[in-house]
C-alpha cells in the first residue's frame, strides 16, 4: 500500500513537469522564434517478486514472473525544431529562415551563440546587432548615410546611399546548423548554445549545404500551436488526477484495514 | 470458520497487490515506450487441505503479472532523431550490464556523433554501435535505416521474441532478455519523426483502480460477516 502511494506521488511529480514545460510553451506563444519543448519520461526500476523462467518444481518453468514498477521519472526536455509560421513585417532590418539554420550571435562573454530570432537593429557604430544590442556574426557594418538595406536570400547584403544609384555589397549573412538541434541548451532571451550532444556548429552560407534561405521582412513565428498545448494540458491534468486517486484508493484500503479488530 | 475469515483476507491482501500494479500503470500514462502490465489471480490451497478436498480452505493469490504488448499512440514529434515502432519488435540497446531491448525511440547524437538514448547509451545496428557525422544532418527513415547526410551509416536493429512474456522488466523503459531468444526483425516498418506513447490512459486506469477499491472492500464485508457468523455461535452456545 506505502508502495503504490508512493508510485503515484512520481506520478504526480512527473505530471507537474509536464504541467512547467507547457505553461512556458504557452507564455511564449508569441516569441519571435521560440520553439517549444517537450517532456519525456521513463518508468522507474522493477522489484522481482517471482522471475519468469525460474524453475516450477517438477522441471517445469514458470511462463511470466511477477514484477512490481516503483512509478516513474523525468528522462528529458526536448525542443522541437520544426518551423513556426513566417510573418511579414515589412522591415527591411527583419529577417526569417526558411528552413535549417541559426543566426550567430556574441554573446557580451564573447561566445557565440545562436539563434531563429531574425529581429535585428544597427547601433550606434552602425554594426547590425539583435534586440539585446548583441553583435551578429560575421559583424556587418553599415556606412552613415546608408539609405536602404537589401539582403538576398544567400545573404549577400548590398546597401544604398544617400544620393547613389548603384548597391554596394557590404558583407554577407551566414548561417550555422547543427547535427541534432534537439540537444542545443536554451539560455533565455531566444538564445541557443551548443552542447556536447547538439554537436559544433557547421557555418555556411544561406542555401547551401541543407541551410535554409533568409527572407527579408519577414520574422518567424513561434511554432507553439495552442490548441495540440490545450490538449496536452487536459491529458496533463486527468493524468495528475488519476494518479491522486490512487493515492485516495490506497488510503480508503489501509483505513479500511484498520478498522480490522 | 477460519477457513472462510482466512480466504477474505488473501483476498483483500491480493487486491492491494494489484493496487501496486496499477499504481505504475497510471504513473507512467506519459511515459514513451511504456506498456501496461495486468494480472491475474488464482486460489491456491493451503498445505495442509491439499489431499483433503477441504472446499472451504482455499486462497486468493495475485498469479500472474504479464506485460500488454498492443499498441501505443503514435505523437508526431518532428524531431529527425525519433522513431516509433510499428507492429511488434524492440529496439536494441548497447547498456553496461549487456544488450537490452526498448519501445521507446527517442533517441539523441553523442558528441562524437554516435546514436545514443536520453540517456546515453549508445543504440545498436546489426554490426555495433551507429556512428553519425556530427556536421551532417542527421535522419532515420521508416526502414529503420540511419543516414547522415546522403550517406547510409546504418540501420537500426530491431528484434522480436517467440516468448515476450519471458521478457524482465528492468526499468528505463528497458527488457532483458532470456539468452539468445532475439530475433531480427527483417522487414522493419518505423514511423519516423514519431514516438509511440503509453499504452496506458487515465480511463482504463480508473476503471482498474475502481474494480480494486470494489474488490478490496467486499472482502472486507466478508470479514465482517464471518465475524458476526463467529459472535452469534459464541453467544448462544453461552447461554
Amino acid at each position: 500500500m506505502q508502495r503504490a502511494m508512493e508510485t503515484a506521488a512520481t506520478g504526480m511529480f512527473a505530471q507537474e513537469l509536464k504541467l512547467d514545460v507547457l505553461a512556458n510553451n504557452l507564455a511564449n506563444v508569441n516569441t519571435t522564434g521560440f520553439k517549444r519543448s517537450r517532456s519525456e519520461f521513463q518508468d522507474l526500476l522493477y522489484e522481482t517478486l517471482r522471475s519468469p523462467g525460474a524453475p516450477a518444481g517438477d522441471g517445469n518453468q514458470i511462463p511470466t514472473g511477477l514484477q512490481v514498477g516503483h512509478g516513474t521519472k523525468a528522462a528529458a526536455t526536448l525542443r522541437e525544431f520544426t518551423s513556426g509560421s513566417l510573418k511579414q513585417t515589412g522591415n527591411s532590418l527583419d529577417f526569417a529562415i526558411e528552413g535549417d539554420g541559426f543566426f550567430q550571435i556574441i554573446k557580451p562573454s564573447g561566445e557565440i551563440s545562436y539563434s531563429r530570432d531574425g529581429s535585428m537593429k544597427i547601433d550606434s557604430q552602425g554594426r547590425l546587432v539583435n534586440l539585446d544590442g548583441y553583435l551578429v556574426q560575421p559583424t556587418l557594418i553599415f556606412p552613415a548615410g546608408t539609405r536602404e538595406v537589401r539582403v538576398a536570400t544567400d545573404g549577400t547584403v548590398t546597401i544604398v546611399q544617400d544620393g547613389q544609384t548603384q548597391a554596394v555589397e557590404v558583407g554577407k549573412i551566414e548561417l550555422a546548423k547543427f547535427a541534432n538541434s534537439a540537444g542545443l541548451e536554451a539560455v533565455g532571451h531566444n538564445l541557443y548554445m551548443p552542447t556536447a550532444a547538439s554537436g559544433d556548429a557547421l557555418i555556411g552560407a544561406p542555401g547551401t549545404e541543407g541551410l535554409g534561405v533568409v527572407s527579408q521582412g519577414f520574422l518567424e513565428m513561434s511554432n507553439v500551436r495552442v490548441v495540440e498545448e490545450m490538449i496536452d494540458l487536459i491529458a496533463t491534468q486527468r493524468a495528475y488526477e488519476t494518479n491522486s486517486k490512487v493515492i485516495q484508493a490506497a488510503d480508503e484500503m489501509l483505513r479500511s484495514t484498520a478498522n480490522i479488530r | 470458520m477460519s477457513d472462510a475469515l482466512y480466504a477474505a483476507v488473501s483476498g483483500a491482501v491480493a487486491q492491494e497487490k494489484a493496487l501496486e500494479i496499477v499504481a505504475n500503470n497510471i504513473a507512467n500514462v506519459s511515459t514513451t515506450g511504456f506498456k501496461g502490465a495486468r494480472l491475474s489471480f488464482k486460489e491456491v490451497m493451503s498445505e495442509a487441505a491439499r489431499g483433503h478436498e477441504q472446499a472451504g480452505d482455499k486462497q486468493v493469490v495475485v498469479d500472474k503479472v504479464y506485460t500488454d504488448f498492443t499498441p501505443g499512440t503514435l505523437h508526431t514529434t518532428n524531431n529527425p532523431l525519433d522513431v516509433a515502432l510499428i507492429g511488434p519488435g524492440f529496439f536494441a540497446i548497447e547498456t553496461p550490464q549487456g544488450e537490452r531491448y526498448t519501445r521507446a525511440g527517442s533517441f539523441t547524437l553523442a558528441q562524437d556523433g554516435t546514436l545514443v538514448t536520453t540517456e546515453g547509451q549508445p543504440v545498436v545496428g546489426p554490426s555495433g554501435a551507429i556512428r553519425l557525422d556530427p556536421l551532417k544532418t542527421a535522419a532515420i527513415d521508416d526502414q529503420g535505416r540511419i543516414w547522415s547526410g546522403d550517406l547510409q551509416v546504418g540501420q537500426l536493429k530491431v528484434v522480436d521474441f517467440s516468448d515476450r512474456d519471458a521478457l524482465v522488466r528492468e526499468g528505463l523503459g528497458f527488457w532483458k532478455a532470456q539468452d539468445n531468444t532475439a530475433q531480427v526483425v527483417q522487414n522493419v516498418q518505423l514511423q519516423s519523426k514519431a514516438l509511440e506513447q503509453s499504452n496506458v490512459n487515465a480511463v482504463t486506469g480508473m476503471t482498474q483502480l475502481i474494480w480494486i477499491s470494489r474488490a478490496h472492500e467486499m472482502f472486507h464485508r466478508a470479514m465482517d460477516a464471518v465475524r458476526a457468523v463467529d459472535q452469534k455461535t459464541t453467544n448462544e452456545l453461552t447461554v
